[in-house]
């Protein structure tokens, strides 16, 4: 091989193309009759007039029904606000233990693993329903789900980051002779900070979205409201509702961002 | 005003930007609180109500809805497989 000579074209450039087609042939499965899902595209446009009327009322809301909506909108953000402060103060710790660096007791860590995944493994809205049977309608279950499913995030998603993290300083502190407890204290939570108040502040935002729905299953909030407004077709009423949940996720998100920015 | 020395600290960072947002997050913290129409003694009852709920489910599964169950999980999977490739 002489020094013009092009380089061997790297080999495996097939395997793009098999994983396309992979995906490919899996979503005609899950798309198909047979087996899948039933998805049909005549059911669209053969309903497609349906459908165009409730979006001609949705493009027309009823701003005379803003006052009604006021005070479930202000019992949604109170939930998410309580929900996200109380799973912020229970997932720090339970972080620290889900993660190797900071937890390398094997068989805690795995207790506590397990239970989060299993906390995970439950959707919202069923943890809601269970909830109002168990302490009645009103915005406590609504509470309780929101936190169970925050801290199911949080935990995850901070601990996956303390692992990710430089084991370097960790070392250092225990080569100092500091206990789990001080490193965990003085070393890991202020490197987890930084995701710890990402992973916090993106939850918020999460609850107010969640719990607009909770209230569907009678877990306070919006939700009840637009139960009862879907169930009388006044999509007007249901898209006034839409922005307001709108205009209050655009200015969490705004108002997090800024918050982001100065603290971590 | 006296010149620093090369020997001095410099001054500390200041932390008035984050003294103000936690004295802004704990003022709406404490207001939802205080807002929220909640019974929170029925908090009190929940423990037990939770041991009951899982009695209840758990106690005695009816492994007749498992086929049904499975199914059920397999259209789940299928749609979201679905709507993550179309997305």
């Amino acid at each position: 091989m002489s020094a013009l000579d092009l380089p061997p074209r790297p080999r495996g450039r097939w395997k793009p193309l098999v994983a396309i087609g992979v995906i490919l042939v899996i979503t005609a499965i899950t798309l198909s009759p047979q087996v899948g899902i039933s998805f049909s595209f005549d059911a669209i446009v053969r309903n497609w007039q349906n459908g165009a009327s409730k979006i001609l009322a949705l493009v027309q809301p009823d701003w005379s029904f803003f006052p009604r909506t006021i005070p479930p909108l202000l019992e949604t953000l109170e939930m998410a606000v309580i929900a996200t402060f109380v799973a912020s103060l229970v997932s720090l710790p339970l972080s620290l233990w889900a993660a190797r660096l900071t937890n390398p007791n094997r068989w805690t860590r795995g207790i506590v693993r397990t239970l989060l995944n299993i906390v995970r493994s439950i959707p919202d809205l069923l943890y809601a329903s269970v909830l109002v049977a168990m302490v009645g309608v009103g915005a406590l279950p609504g509470i309780v789900a929101l936190l169970l499913f925050n801290i199911g995030i949080i935990v995850k998603m901070v601990s996956e980051n303390i692992e990710a993290n430089d084991a370097g300083p960790l070392e250092a502190g225990r080569a100092a002779g500091g206990t789990q407890f001080q490193i965990n204290r003085v070393i890991a939570t202020a490197d987890a900070l930084p995701a710890f108040v990402n992973q916090t502040l993106y939850v918020l935002e999460l609850n107010v979205r969640a719990s607009t729905v909770l209230g569907l299953v009678g877990a306070g909030g919006l939700g009840l409201l637009i139960d009862a407004v879907r169930t009388f077709y006044r999509y007007d009423q249901l898209s006034l509702i839409i922005l307001e949940i709108l205009v209050v996720v655009i200015v969490i998100d705004t108002t997090s961002d800024a918050i982001r920015r100065r603290l971590v | 005003m006296s010149v620093p020395s090369l020997f001095t600290l410099p001054p500390r960072p200041s932390r008035r930007g984050r003294v103000a947002v936690g004295i802004i997050v704990t003022l709406i913290v404490v207001a939802a609180f205080w807002s929220i129409n909640i019974n929170w003694a029925r908090l009190g009852s929940l423990p037990a109500e939770i041991l009951r709920y899982l009695w209840l489910m758990f106690s005695a599964p009816d492994w007749t809805k498992l086929p049904e169950a499975l199914l059920q999980t397999w259209r789940s999977v299928e749609m979201a497989w679905s709507e993550r490739c179309s997305a």
